[in-house]
């Protein structure tokens, strides 16, 4: 089998790019820290007391933390989307939960000016409210397509409901934009912009471990997903209950993108993108090569889009959403273009 | 070998519409398939064919009856132990860029296999023999949807075949097909079916190609029982006409074609058919919708023909009084002596 090894040594040339790109989100920034002093920070933290320090493991470390864990996120929930809804524009927005996240925060941040009290008073709790009120949000949506889909089962359907509950939800956010005041629209509108870096160290950890989880368990999904690239009857003839695998895989992407949207905010075209690269990379339509390919291939984009937007060098960095879109939206062009096969 | 029969008994054949309202398409079907037959189900568009063989695949439900495989009741059997007793050839369309013939026959396998979507060496050994008999090792590495319409529906058939069930159910494989491909699938069909012991129903519409393989049709049109039994003996009753009733268009029973009705000239001519040659003169002469007997003996009066000396031979009233060497020539003057 040519095609699978030449596959592991992919994975492994991906598997340093990842870590040298790790490496980079942590040496890079606005200041430039040199190496000794990273390693130093990284594994002996006892001994330094700096403003490395501070700049590493609080700032630069779960920056990077967040942006891997994001980018597996992202990458698998869009390529089992894809997949599931045999459609190459499906992504983590299809199904309404970063909208539902938005709403959640929306909700939140806009109404704190309404009813007088101000967030902004209490830095650490603004965090986990926000957190929270995302997380809320995006599972009061997926919760609505989970009840959606049991009663239609017809999957394209569940699709165009999620699709249309995201447009309903953004009109109700931009009823809330409307009567609040500038402070909290420009919260909202930073929030909505997206960013690795309001993590805690702690929060990165946990969701670099929910990424890991989601791997591992959409791993087990490689067959039925491989089996419904033929259509739901052809996977059901060859015994697999497509539509018991249908719910329990929009109920899987449906929360790690909640987890994911609650921590970052919406991450645009990662999702959508990465399965592509990954299926013009290597070449196969089979999942238990995609799914590792894209988790990987996700983990790299993320850090290398985090690593520009942060601007080496310079005193300021770019909003990470504006990073992912400009390189995300020529790779789907590309894409297109070169296998031309988004095709209805 | 032992044999494994599907055994319909008092089926409706139909769907459920929204509602509570039901299309009933064919009631009180009682059919039997059994491994080694090759069984064509011929019926024109609309008849219910696909939605019969939904129905057997437990796709949905039949309005009523039951279907049984062996002793088995249909809903007493798990998803899991259907796919260990039939496999599907559909019509349905799915065009992954980077799907290729090798994984689409690879998912014939599943129902063997663990969780892990990987094949065993028996797997493999499956893989390569049915690829070895079908003769489409070529194109294994080549993605599906760029292959032609005939290479499609092999690689369908041996993704069925790999799955290794007694029964395989296939719509409409044949339809997108070219002349030659037909041949060659319907060949394949009939020979899985006798060699390899399996049970074999596809739907068609194509009634000649139907009519020269299978062991037994089943014909079904809307409304009607279907009705059963070897290809020759439904041709020759004439039921085949009941099942394709469009008025302008009948079915041949002699040339086992369909033809309009109703042309121009109803000319008779006697034709002496003994040769490849008079059997092509034959197929275009009724094409051009002359009436057409076969005759050992030229009778008294008439028009004839008959091939001699690579030349087709006009008779009138027993006498030779024209000499053709090629149908066109024949096609083109031959009205000119009707009249005589």
């Amino acid at each position: 089998m040519n095609k699978s090894r030449n596959f592991i040594s992919w994975f492994v040339a991906l598997s340093f790019a990842a870590l040298a790109l790790f490496i980079a989100n942590l040496w890079f920034g606005s200041v430039l820290i040199n190496w000794g002093k990273i390693f130093q920070v990284l594994f002996h933290p006892e001994k330094t007391q700096s403003t490395a320090q501070v700049i590493v493991l609080s700032y630069r470390l779960p920056m990077a933390v967040t942006a891997l864990a994001t980018g597996i996120i992202l990458s698998l929930s869009g390529l089992v989307l894809q997949t599931l809804f045999r459609n190459p524009l499906a992504g983590p927005s299809v199904l309404g939960i970063s909208s539902g996240a938005s709403l959640g925060v929306a909700l939140v941040v806009l109404s704190s000016g309404l009813f007088h009290f101000e967030l902004t008073t209490f830095p650490l709790l603004n965090n986990l409210t926000i957190i929270v009120a995302a997380f809320a949000g995006a599972l009061f949506v997926l919760a609505i397509i989970l009840v959606v889909s049991a009663r239609v089962g017809n999957v394209i359907t569940v699709l165009i409901i999620g699709i249309m509950l995201g447009y309903a939800v953004s009109a109700l956010v931009s009823v809330l934009q409307f009567f609040s005041r500038s402070a909290e629209l420009h919260a909202y509108v930073l929030w909505g912009l997206g960013s690795f870096s309001k993590t805690t160290i702690l929060q990165s950890v946990m969701l670099l471990v929910t990424a890991m989880a989601g791997w591992g368990i959409v791993l087990f999904f490689a067959k039925p997903l491989n089996a419904l690239l033929m259509g739901e009857s052809y996977a059901r003839s060859i015994g697999i209950p497509v539509q018991s695998i249908q719910r329990i895989l929009i109920l899987l992407t449906g929360l790690l993108v909640a987890i994911g949207t609650a921590f970052t905010g919406p991450i645009a075209f990662l999702g959508l993108a990465v399965p592509h690269l990954a299926r013009a990379l290597f070449k196969t339509s089979q999942h238990n090569i995609l799914i590792p390919g894209t988790a990987i291939l996700g983990a790299n984009l993320a850090l290398l889009c985090n690593l520009i937007a942060k601007m080496p060098g310079y005193d300021i960095s770019l909003p990470i959403n504006a990073v992912t879109s400009l390189i995300g939206a020529p790779v789907i062009i590309w894409v297109i273009i070169k296998s031309r096969h988004i095709k209805f | 070998m032992e044999k494994t029969v599907l055994h319909i008994e008092n089926l409706t054949n139909g769907l459920s519409l929204s509602r509570g309202k039901k299309l009933v398409l064919q009631e009180n079907l009682h059919l039997r398939l059994q491994s080694g037959q090759f069984v064509c189900l011929l019926g024109p568009n609309g008849a219910g064919k696909s939605t019969f063989l939904r129905i057997l695949m437990g796709f949905q439900p039949a309005l009523a009856g039951t279907i049984s495989y062996d002793e088995q009741k249909l809903k007493d059997i798990s998803l899991k132990e259907l796919s260990h007793l039939a496999a599907v050839v559909l019509t349905d369309r799915f065009s992954d860029p980077y799907l290729t013939a090798m994984d689409v026959i690879s998912l014939g396998r599943y129902p063997y296999g663990s969780l892990i979507a990987k094949l065993n060496t028996e797997d493999t050994h499956v893989i390569q023999q049915i690829v070895n008999t079908l003769n489409i090792g070529d194109l294994m590495e080549k993605v599906f949807r760029q292959l032609s319409d005939g290479e499609k529906q092999k690689v369908l058939i041996a993704r069925a075949l790999v799955q290794d069930t007694p029964f395989i159910f296939l719509d409409e494989p044949i339809a997108f097909v070219d002349s030659p491909g037909r041949i060659e699938i319907m060949e394949m069909l009939s020979d899985i079916a006798h060699k390899h012991h399996k049970g074999i129903l596809m739907t068609t519409h194509d009634i000649e190609t139907a009519l020269e393989y299978a062991d037994i049709l089943w014909l079904m049109n809307r409304g009607k029982p279907i009705e059963t039994g070897i290809p020759e003996d439904l041709a020759m009753q004439g039921k085949i006409n009941d099942y394709f009733d469009k008025k302008a268009i009948q079915f041949d029973r002699f040339s086992a074609r369909f033809r309009l009705q109703d042309k121009k000239t109803s000319a008779t001519l006697f034709i002496k058919n003994n040769s490849l040659e008079t059997f092509w003169l034959w197929k275009a002469l009724s094409r051009k919708g002359f009436k057409l007997v076969n005759v050992e003996t030229f009778p008294e009066k008439g028009l004839g023909f008959y091939f001699e000396n690579r030349e087709f031979i006009l008779l009138h009233d027993h006498k030779p009084i024209r000499r053709f060497s090629n149908i066109q020539s024949v096609l083109a003057e031959v009205e000119h002596y009707l009249d005589i």
